[in-house]
């Protein structure tokens, strides 16, 4: 049996016409709703982050205010000190510690005119001392007994003249 | 028809014009929010964390003893209680046995051992200050020197700086024999003292902000005490100790 084509060339033009004008209608409004959303979770994420900024704001200055106390005060005083006393002791020397180092080392038969400690800037202490001695000889095993002491460094005989049967010697060191 | 296919344009003309003029800053500020949020969320979790540490700090300072505080304020009081420290001096001149000749306090500077940041308006904390003792007495050898290793362990803290011993001259008469000569040394002893008033006005928060030593440590490790064991350790009194492999060893460095 023979088909016969019953729908015109014509027809068919003008029913694709109408499907792709609702489409493109169709398309229109969703693009639109699309767009319009976007815009709405956009607004919705940045008015709760900044919820959120605001109330983790309130909670730091919660946290602060809990921070600035008498009692704090007290501490933070109290720990100010000890770190000013930390500070300090790292570089401090004990005077009668010093002398206790030389009565130490210093022989029977020396006897002291003057001793002098100052406390140098590299927290060192330089000794001046004049001694007086009964000869050179002694001076010497007084000047190695000097030397055996741990932290003396730069032991220095500056000079040393007879006198009334005995040796004034003028020496200087650095303990550390 | 043709107003359908004419819809599509401009709708999209109209959601290129949303996108642009409307989610685009949004969505920059959104970002830029973001960020803060993260920011803060950061210092929030920071303070927190140095909350936990400063609570255990004030815990440790509740159950100090009384000792360990008073300790620690006597070594660097509020004030300069100098009147207090000559009192001090005075009591050591009478257990070591030797004669005062004078008490000078030289002169009062900042010790800069601590550098502070001060914000334009914000408080200044108070400064370490320094007074310089010097102090002459006179007596035998080992009474000078018990009367220093006295200042050396003294609870308020003294930085050594100068020490000076010298044998009195003798002038022995002719009459004089060598039995009544005098065994004196005269000493002039130079330290430092220090004082700090306290931080009334300090807010540990805005310290917090300019990185002050003290509160970070506090917001970071709690509260370290182990100083005051260091101190206590530095002015425990050592004892004599002549060198036993040879014959040196001579207590008093003056006698003949």
């Amino acid at each position: 049996m023979k088909k016969i084509n019953l729908k015109s060339s014509e027809m068919a033009a003008s029913r694709r016409k109408s499907i792709s004008g609702s489409t493109s209608l169709m398309i229109s409004v969703l693009l639109l709703i699309m767009s319009m959303g976007i815009y709405g979770v956009v607004m919705y994420l940045d008015v709760s982050t900044a919820k959120k900024i605001s109330f983790t704001k309130e909670e730091i200055s919660a946290i602060k205010k809990k921070m600035d106390t008498k009692e704090t005060q007290d501490v933070y005083d109290f720990q100010g000190r000890l770190f000013d006393i930390e500070d300090l002791i790292s570089g401090r020397a004990k005077q009668s510690e010093n002398l206790e180092k030389i009565s130490i080392h210093t022989l029977p038969e020396t006897r002291f005119a003057k001793v002098a400690e100052k406390v140098g800037d590299d927290g060192k202490t330089e000794i001046e001392a004049i001694i007086i001695i009964q000869d050179h000889y002694t001076l010497s095993q007084q000047l190695e007994a000097y030397s055996l002491m741990d932290e003396a460094e730069n032991i220095m005989l500056k000079n040393s003249k007879q006198e009334d049967g005995a040796v004034e010697a003028k020496l200087t060191f650095r303990i550390k | 028809m043709k107003l359908k296919i004419l819809f599509f344009p401009i709708t999209l003309i109209l959601s290129l014009t949303i996108v642009i003029w409307f989610i685009k800053p949004q969505w920059v500020e959104y970002k830029a929010k973001k960020e803060e949020l993260s920011k803060t969320m950061e210092e929030k979790q920071q303070l927190e964390k140095g909350m936990r540490s400063l609570s255990m700090a004030l815990d440790d300072y509740e159950l100090m003893d009384e000792d360990s505080k008073s300790f620690i304020m006597n070594a660097i009081p509020k004030n300069r209680d100098n009147d207090d420290f000559i009192a001090e001096i005075h009591k050591n001149v009478m257990s070591s046995s030797v004669f005062l000749v004078s008490t000078k306090l030289k002169e009062v500077r900042a010790v800069s051992n601590r550098p502070k940041v001060a914000e334009e308006n914000e408080y200044v904390s108070p400064e370490l200050k320094e007074t310089v003792v010097e102090v002459e007495v006179i007596g035998e050898y080992l009474n000078v020197k018990s009367f220093i290793e006295e200042i050396d362990m003294e609870n308020r803290f003294s930085m050594p700086n100068e020490v000076l011993i010298s044998k009195i001259n003798e002038n022995k008469s002719e009459e004089e024999d060598d039995s009544t000569v005098s065994n004196l040394v005269k000493a002039r002893i130079i330290f430092s003292i220090h004082n700090k008033k306290k931080d009334a006005a300090a807010q540990l928060s805005k310290l917090n902000n300019i990185n002050d030593k003290v509160v970070k440590s506090l917001l970071s490790t709690g509260l370290r005490t182990q100083v005051i064991d260091d101190y206590q350790k530095i002015i425990t009194p050592k004892l004599f100790k002549p060198v036993s492999t040879s014959r040196a060893g001579k207590q008093d460095l003056f006698a003949k």
